[in-house]
């Protein structure tokens, strides 16, 4: 019977540390596991993203504008294929417009190869060439189009991805950093330079966010190289993230600090060290792992709607944001609907995981809750 | 029969209650049956896990959806409206309860804080519930038959009363507040659900004489549910005494707590503290309630039971039967010890 | 007793005012190079002549700008606050309160539309999903909830656009149709106008329903299984009175409560809303300023929207304090 298995799990559950519950209970969160090796292969994907472009990001085609995508196939009218192909770009010109339209053509058929040649790149100051996929001959292949320079969607969104997911981090890390020194000195002086940083937060909130980089991004010289805007961008979201995240810290821990358990852990005698760190620390920094997930979500938009509009990260370092202001005209995504909707898929699924990991991670630490 | 000569106002029979829950099913309330008359004060006294609350629900209709009723009980309830209805066979939504509840049929909670939204003002409640109930009063009407209600139960100032917010009053005030909003429809029946737990001791005691005091003026019929044995003597005519959802004894309050008919109601009346007994160790009972889930079989009360016999106690259930002066009691060793012509008064007492 | 709470409350506002003005002036004035300077390339560029720095000096001090810091700020916001001076814009080489004037009024609709819109949603749809919990309606909720941060609105307006140029013939962009634009008004012109708004408010609104949606759903929930329900239910209340009348009251406290917060995030996405669906109304022209580094139109933008975050701020305090008496008296 189900009760005699009970008593044996009840005690093991008794003598488990509050971390390996935890992440017990987070493992068995079926949407937080999904998340989570979602955005680790999202991670991958941008850290090999070199290995796993098939052409150069920036290297324009001019034989293929606008291209379609070209997917990959082993089977056609033609017959069966071992090797994976795609179907060839041809181009004719538009009869009123005069312009170039790239359609695919059917009668090609393009081989992939792996593991093969291509552009050159480094990883980790080994310069390699090899990539996993290219086109037979070094032609060029395209899995999800081209953009009007004839750039490839598919390498770009790697390089994208990359840089979207790091600028994520490093906001993130900064904003927290950031909220620990500020925090930290508004705790430890108290008195009027708490009250002080408390009521320029509480200002700095009124300001609404996108407008408010918008004018500190607005700031940057034109002449300011890539990287250093990359950089000076991180330094914003963090500058501008941290109150919240400060706030959230200072708020907790005043609340964690006259909950009843301090009080009988004191009058027990535990010492302050004990305190802290046995009683208060395990609670508090799962709230702050939370908040640290949920921050991602903010700051990734925020780049993105800062590169969308041209005030962030400017080409060639390649972002969604950046990716996306291919589709600032209309008739491009009309034409070529992958250019919105492919970057806008990757922001939608990276989001998403990081909203349902924090909430796979909020239930698993949540005292309260009967996982049974 | 004339309806008004029938002393009985409820009837309740053969409740039986379970509730789904995770581990399994909980058997809240088993067999329970009593009858409540008119101008009587019942009280129900037992503790977490007796079951009370449960009959309370039933008797309101306000029971969670988690709970199954089996079908062969019955709440009989004597309507002045509907007549003689069964309280179970109606459904949750049923216009019927909306005119019996608050109405026919009262309750004063435990909380008085809990129990009144801090955005009304007094006056508010009050012409909510005449407006529901006795429909057609102007707003001076509905002042004075409020302000006199608060008087009655002993508010210093009505009408200052009227103009303020619950969170402005004390817990005591509160308590009357809601025992005159209670009272203003004059409903026939009124549960008391552990009114003055939540009171001070002092203040506690005024309620119980403002109740007993309202119940005479009004001939009104009050189930007085309460843990506490002390409480329920001072003001219960008759009194019940449940344990694990079932009934183990009833009686005339006096006659239950000088003669138990029950180990479990000797033990409650045991663990009294009475004046007499300081200085000495207080006396609690052996072993604790068993878990909802793992519900003991035979006689609920046998673990625990001083006097358990050991080859019927754990097997049988025992029945519920009558003895003198509208005694009841269900337990096998008064059973045994009564046949052998034992006088019935002797066993448990101290 | 209500009167000095809402003096208080707007004092309070006054004061969080000028402080947002200064850091609004620190924004205007941090990108490189000033109006002068600007005013002299313009002036100068095209033409053989060399610009010296003694020139921008001249023209400088010519237009008042070479004061310190401080002293211009207290020029702006005097200007702002006697005159209704924003001052210059460059870009449109016009005083910038002409701009605001005439957009203004679009901006407005739709902070407003959308606030409106994004409570008379979310409310029901939080009762009702707190009401059949755990149904399929409830789950539903819930998942807009994460769809509706995962969707930022300015992505939301491009796929939209996408979908509704290929299929429909539906005029997008812009707050009316060619034929419309200059006409004067009248009721075509107003259902016109209507029709244009109805994918800028769907987009705006969209994370805030979810937001809230949630929120209702979830202090609703907390809300129904109080004592205080329960002892309205054996009073006799009738149900649909009874949820509106207790639960949900109590309910709505932090949604009122956020009103600022919402209209905050409203403007925050605003802007780019705007760029993408071709809206001629104060927040697409603020990042044109940003672009064009034209600040004093910018600032006088920003300063704008930081005014209505505000007073909707002090608005939420006072209609949180009617609505729940404790505040009221305390």
């Amino acid at each position: 019977m189900a009760k005699k298995n009970k008593p044996i799990d009840a005690q093991k559950i008794h003598t488990t540390t509050y971390w390996k519950l935890v992440w017990i209970h987070f493992k068995k969160h079926k949407a937080g596991k999904f998340g989570f090796y979602t955005l680790l292969f999202m991670a991958l994907c941008g850290i090999f993203a070199d290995f796993l472009a098939p052409v150069h990001p920036q290297a324009r085609d001019s034989l293929a504008i606008l291209a379609p995508a070209q997917l990959p196939h082993f089977f056609d009218s033609k017959g069966f294929s071992l090797r994976p192909f795609v179907y060839g770009i041809k181009t004719k010109r538009d009869p009123i417009t005069l312009r170039p339209i790239a359609t695919l053509d059917k009668s090609k058929r393009v081989y992939l190869q792996f593991f093969s040649h291509g552009f050159k790149y480094t990883l980790l100051g080994i310069p390699l060439d090899v990539h996993l996929i290219t086109g037979e001959n070094g032609q060029k292949i395209h899995f999800l189009g081209t953009d009007e320079f004839g750039r490839d969607l598919f390498s770009r969104l790697l390089y994208a991805t990359k840089t979207s997911l790091s600028i994520g981090v490093l906001g993130v890390l900064t904003a927290f950093v950031l909220a620990l020194i500020i925090g930290g000195i508004s705790g430890y002086f108290g008195g009027i330079i708490d009250y002080l940083i408390q009521r320029f937060t509480e200002i700095i909130r009124v300001i609404p966010v996108i407008p408010l980089y918008m004018g500190l991004a607005a700031a940057f010289p034109k002449d300011w190289s890539s990287s250093k805007i990359y950089f000076a961008i991180t330094i914003i979201l963090g500058l501008i993230g941290w109150p919240t995240l400060s706030r959230r810290i200072r708020s907790q821990f005043l609340s964690l600090k006259n909950e009843d358990y301090v009080l009988a852990a004191t009058v027990a005698g535990a010492s302050s060290y004990r305190i802290i760190s046995r009683h208060l620390l395990p609670s508090f920094i799962s709230y702050i792992i939370i908040d640290l997930v949920i921050s991602f979500p903010y700051m990734i938009l925020s780049e993105t709607a800062l590169s969308f509009i041209g005030l962030g990260l400017r080409p060639p370092v390649l972002s969604w944001g950046v990716l996306l202001q291919s589709a600032q005209r209309i008739e491009v995504i009309v034409h070529s609907p992958l250019l919105l909707f492919a970057p806008a898929f990757c922001i939608f699924v990276a989001i998403l995981s990081f909203v349902i990991i924090g909430d796979a991670l909020r239930d698993a630490a949540d005292p309260y809750k009967t996982h049974y | 029969m004339n309806r008004d000569q029938n002393p009985t106002l409820l009837q309740v029979k053969n409740l039986t209650v379970c509730f789904r829950a995770h581990g399994g099913t909980i058997l809240a309330v088993n067999d329970l049956s009593f009858d409540l008359n008119k101008n009587q004060i019942l009280g129900i006294v037992g503790e977490s896990g007796s079951g009370k609350s449960v009959t309370m629900q039933n008797i309101l209709g306000i029971l969670p959806k988690n709970g199954i009723v089996d079908p062969n009980s019955q709440i009989k309830f004597n309507s002045s409206r509907y007549g003689e209805i069964d309280l179970l066979k109606l459904k949750p939504k049923e216009k019927k309860w909306f005119k019996l509840r608050g109405s026919e049929i009262g309750i004063i909670f435990q909380e008085p804080s809990a129990v009144l939204s801090p955005i009304y003002k007094i006056f508010a409640y009050f012409k909510e519930v005449i407006d529901l109930h006795l429909p057609g009063k102007s707003k001076t009407e509905i002042e004075q038959m409020a302000a006199d209600m608060l008087a009655k139960v002993g508010i210093p100032n009505p009408s200052q009363c009227l103009a303020q917010y619950p969170f402005e009053l004390s817990g005591g005030m509160k308590q009357r507040v809601l025992i005159a909003l209670t009272l203003v429809t004059r409903p026939k029946l009124i549960i008391a659900d552990e009114p003055t737990t939540a009171l001070d001791v002092t203040v506690q005691a005024q309620i119980l004489r403002l109740l007993k005091k309202l119940q005479q003026e009004f001939e009104l019929s009050i189930i007085f549910i309460s843990h506490n044995l002390g409480v329920i003597r001072q003001i219960a005519d008759q009194v019940l005494v449940m344990y694990l959802g079932e009934a183990m004894e009833l009686g005339l309050t006096e006659d239950v707590i000088n003669r138990p008919l029950h180990p479990y109601t000797s033990l409650l009346v045991k663990a009294i503290p009475h004046f007499k007994s300081k200085g000495n160790p207080l006396v609690t009972m052996p072993g604790s309630i068993p878990n909802p889930l793992e519900r003991p079989t035979g006689c609920p009360f046998h673990p625990r039971c001083p006097f358990v016999l050991n080859d019927v106690c754990s097997k049988q259930h025992p029945a519920f039967i009558n003895y003198e002066n509208g005694r009841k009691s269900r337990c096998f060793y008064l059973e045994k010890h009564k046949s052998r012509g034992v006088p019935v008064e002797t066993h448990f007492r101290n | 007793m209500m009167l000095r709470f809402i003096l208080q409350r707007f004092i309070g506002m006054v004061i969080t005012l000028f402080i947002v003005s200064i850091l609004v002036f620190i924004i205007m004035q941090l990108p490189p190079g000033d109006f002068a300077d600007r005013y002299a390339f313009r002036k100068f560029s095209g033409g053989s002549v060399n610009i010296t720095q003694q020139d921008i000096e001249n023209i400088r001090k010519q237009l008042g700008l070479d004061k310190p810091q401080w002293q211009l700020y207290l020029d702006w916001i005097g200007g702002i606050v006697t005159r209704l001076d924003f001052g210059t814009s460059f870009a449109y080489q016009t005083p910038v309160i002409r701009i605001i004037k005439k957009h203004l009024g679009y901006t407005l609709i739709l902070i407003f539309g959308s606030l409106l819109l994004v409570y008379l949603i979310a409310i029901p749809l939080g009762m009702l999903a707190a009401l059949k919990r755990g149904s399929f309606f409830d789950y539903f909720i819930s998942l807009t909830g994460y769809a509706g941060l995962a969707i930022p609105p300015f992505l939301f307006a491009l796929i939209l656009l996408y979908f509704l140029s290929k299929y429909t013939d539906f005029s997008i962009g812009g707050f009316f149709s060619d034929q419309f634009r200059d006409a004067p008004w009248t009721w075509a012109k107003l259902l016109d106008l209507g029709k244009h708004l109805i994918v800028p408010l769907i987009v705006l609104t969209w994370p805030n329903i979810a937001l809230q949606a949630q929120t209702i759903r979830a202090t609703m929930s907390d809300e129904i299984n109080r004592p205080y329900v329960t002892a309205a239910i054996a009073r006799g209340v009738p149900w649909w009175k009874l949820w509106l009348k207790y639960p949900l009251r109590l309910a709505i406290n932090p949604v009122i409560g956020t009103i600022g917060f919402d209209v905050n995030r409203i403007f925050s996405d605003l802007p780019i809303v705007a760029i993408v669906l071709n809206l001629p109304e104060l927040g697409q022209f603020l990042i044109n300023a940003y672009l064009d580094l034209d600040m004093y139109l910018a600032g006088a933008i920003l300063l704008i929207l930081c005014f209505i975050i505000v007073f909707m701020n002090f608005v939420s305090d006072v209609l949180l304090a009617c609505l729940d008496p404790r505040i009221k008296l305390e």
